[in-house]
């Protein structure tokens, strides 16, 4: 039960952003444009920076909802998506891509954490300031978006059948859910 | 020092949105709409004070600082320095005539060139005079 009156059955952020639709709606836009927007970084690398800060936060739903979406758009190199939640360095990722998960954990425990030399390791291995940055504020936003949906305790499915569907859907991109009409 | 080089030397959360515009309207948008919104049962000033307060529990000398102001607290001051904050703010989003129209002050916008003036008021629209 969310510890407010929310849209019953509607899980995790969609119901948060059905209840308050001036504030869902630039949250909708700024997972859009970061998580499908333009950026040197592919969607499924930022789908995976998302469900690892997420799982760092213990947030069931936000992990859960963006490993699926990760799955989906690594296709047929899905099972890399488990592994990195698993154990991130021993993963098959790139070293690049390590470097900055490893950055947007320390964004995770807090800003003042990541160090000029997390910095220093993922620009020798050929990080863009652009990647950086992105990846820096795709860790921040969903700090931010998982205390959203657990400080309302949000309806969180335990189905992973239901995550793989809502990973189909969040493939497309995201867009603020309209109410639902009574 | 930035981490990374933002091409400008903006504070605090200013820089790296300059940075990135794209990502910068939704977050200026949600500022907007959590802080500056008059439609809330929470006044600005308890509002801020949450986010002064949440700032520095996060030990972010920048946005639990921003509050502090040294000038004078006269009315008038406080209100210049509002507007000047709102300028940065809502940089580009269509806010500044209305700020200026609000307190009165639309003599102090420029007119750049010579037959040029201020309106102090929408035009009507045709299907409505």
């Amino acid at each position: 039960m969310a510890h407010i009156q929310v849209e019953e059955g509607v899980p995790g952020i969609r119901s948060l952003g059905m209840f308050r639709s001036e504030t869902g709606k630039p949250l909708y836009d700024l997972a859009q444009v970061l998580l499908r927007g333009e950026s040197p970084l592919s969607e499924a690398d930022r789908e995976l920076i998302a469900a690892y800060v997420s799982q760092r936060n213990k947030c069931v739903f936000c992990s859960s909802s963006h490993a699926a979406a990760a799955r989906c758009l690594y296709s047929d190199a899905k099972d890399i998506v488990d592994d990195v939640l698993q154990d991130m360095q021993q993963s098959g990722i790139s070293d690049k891509l390590k470097s900055l998960l490893h950055i947007a954990g320390k964004v995770q425990i807090s800003g003042k954490e990541v160090l000029p030399e997390d910095i220093a390791a993922a620009r020798d291995l050929g990080a863009t300031n652009r990647e950086i940055h992105d990846t820096v504020l795709i860790a921040a936003t969903f700090c931010m978006f998982n205390r959203y949906v657990d400080g309302l305790a949000s309806f969180t499915p335990t189905d992973p059948a239901t995550y793989e569907a809502m990973g189909e859907r969040m493939k497309n991109g995201y867009s603020l859910p309209q109410p639902i009409k009574k | 020092m930035a981490y990374i080089d933002l091409q400008n030397d903006l504070p605090g959360i200013r820089g790296p949105m300059a940075f990135r515009p794209e990502t910068a309207k939704p977050l200026n948008e949600l500022a907007e709409i959590l802080l500056h919104s008059e439609n809330n049962s929470l006044t600005r000033g308890e509002r801020e004070m949450i986010g002064a307060y949440a700032s520095s529990l996060n030990d972010c000398f920048f946005c639990h600082n921003l509050a502090v102001y040294s000038g004078a607290s006269t009315t008038d001051a406080l209100t210049t320095e509002m507007l000047k904050q709102r300028r940065y703010s809502l940089f580009y989003e269509g806010h500044r005539w209305i700020d200026m129209r609000r307190y009165n002050l639309l003599s102090q916008l420029p007119v750049d060139r010579t037959g040029d003036d201020v309106w102090d008021k929408f035009p009507l629209p045709v299907t409505e005079q």
